[in-house]
């Protein structure tokens, strides 16, 4: 049986290197990759699972990784946004200008990358369900939903 | 940040499960079974929860089975709400889930955490209610199958230190025509978030034999079928309106900052009008 006693160093799978980090039993995902690995990319907004700020992926799922706890994701793999290099995603936000002050940005594309490789079919209505996960206050939803549409075209033109 | 600490147990094996819940229970290390965790996180950052210790249930293979078996739909409870979506394997289940949060954190919340929350609307229940599921439930003493009706009268009460291993539904009633409905305070937020919040009334009904199974939950602060109101529905000698009327009268139904008593019962009459179209009810 695995088990984690207050803290411990534990092998977290990393964007695609193995970490050895130093994990309290009671830390969340989120504190252990900016703290710990100094992975400030996912951001901490609201720290409740309401803003998507923090967004990871967890074997290719996004999830809000202010609530999981890093133990729970030993022996999972995580990417997070310093995992996307030279993604179709990231240059298609900035081609359909699709952030602001951007404070949110990360968390978006982590969760519009994962929906690209989960549902690369994808209508309006599982964009917009999707989209609901994540909070911009700052821009419109109607061009990061333009990023979106973008990436599958392309991943689809690529495809035929 | 949780401010405090807690053990982390991920067991291999319900068995392991119960009797390391037994151990750490007299331990005085008030021990809590563990799903997806959005909850404990979440009650714990706030100092609402002082869990000693926490079993992970994910390890355990059986809660994590998806299947068809001998005419009935086997769901793990660990499996979570998006998991069970991608599988389009009960499509009341997956219209009651898909909208509870959201959907990043639907693919964290586990169909045991929803049913065992503390959360009122736990809207995967309703599907469960108005389709008689059965649950397996895993104790010191073994597994145990009982009826959902039987254990969940407003939240499941099942003894301390069992858990929701899985949950059994006949395949021909989670087949059934069913309508399914979430409405939310909606214009309170924008696009794509409007349909996002909790319910002002959430509500599942299924046609079974020419009756009407209805749930409903956000009407009160817990998921509920009732049977008076089902037999309220089913009164065909009587016009669809006044059986809607006398139905509703039964629910204890609550106001808050969603809305008002007297706003739930309006949306909830309408609710219950639509269900009997859709089901070709009348």
């Amino acid at each position: 049986m695995f088990s984690l006693q207050k803290k411990e160093f534990m092998d977290l799978n990393i964007n695609g290197e193995k970490k050895s980090v130093v994990i309290r039993s009671a830390d969340t995902l989120l504190d252990v990759l900016r703290n710990q690995l100094g992975l400030t990319g996912a951001k901490p907004s609201c720290k409740n699972g309401d803003c998507g700020a923090c967004t990871v992926l967890i074997d290719g799922w996004p999830v809000k990784s202010c609530l999981m706890l890093a133990v729970e994701a030993v022996g999972h793999e995580i990417t997070s946004i310093e995992g996307l290099k030279e993604t179709a995603m990231q240059k298609t936000f900035i081609d359909c200008f699709a952030f602001q002050c951007g404070y949110c940005t990360s968390g978006f594309i982590m969760n519009c990358h994962g929906l690209s490789r989960i549902h690369p079919g994808a209508d309006y209505g599982i964009i917009r369900e999707w989209l609901q996960s994540n909070l911009c206050r700052c821009t419109g939803y109607e061009e990061i939903t333009d990023a979106i549409k973008s990436v599958l075209d392309q991943n689809a033109a690529l495809e035929q | 940040m949780i401010p405090f600490d807690f053990e982390y147990y991920r067991p291999d094996t319900p068995e392991e499960a119960v009797m390391l819940y037994d151990d750490l229970y007299k331990e005085g290390k008030n021990p809590l079974y563990y799903g997806g965790g959005t909850e404990i996180i979440s009650f714990s950052r706030l100092y609402q929860l002082y869990p000693g210790a926490v079993i992970d249930i994910k390890g355990i293979p059986e809660c994590n089975v998806l299947e068809q078996k001998n005419g009935y739909l086997v769901i793990g409870a660990a499996l979570t709400l998006s998991q069970i979506q991608e599988s389009n394997i009960f499509p009341l289940l997956i219209h009651c889930g898909g909208r509870v949060a959201d959907h990043t954190i639907r693919d964290k919340i586990t169909l045991g955490g929803n049913i065992c929350a503390k959360i009122p609307y736990r809207e995967a229940v309703l599907a469960l209610l108005t389709c008689d599921a059965d649950i397996m439930i895993q104790g010191t003493d073994g597994k145990k199958r009982v009826n959902i009706h039987e254990v969940f009268n407003q939240f499941l009460r099942i003894n301390k230190g069992e858990f929701l291993l899985q949950v059994i539904i006949n395949e021909k009633i989670a087949r059934l025509p069913f309508a399914s409905y979430k409405t939310t305070a909606d214009g309170a937020v924008a696009y794509p978030q409007d349909k996002i919040g909790y319910p002002v009334v959430s509500g599942a009904g299924i046609n079974k034999d020419g009756k009407l199974r209805v749930a409903v939950s956000g009407v009160c602060n817990y998921p509920v079928r009732l049977a008076e109101v089902d037999n309220a529905l089913n009164d065909t000698g009587i016009p669809r309106f006044e059986r809607i009327n006398n139905a509703v009268e039964f629910f204890p139904i609550i106001s808050d900052m969603e809305g008002s008593a007297d706003y739930r019962t309006f949306v909830l009459k309408n609710i219950l009008f639509d269900m009997m179209e859709r089901l070709e009810y009348y």
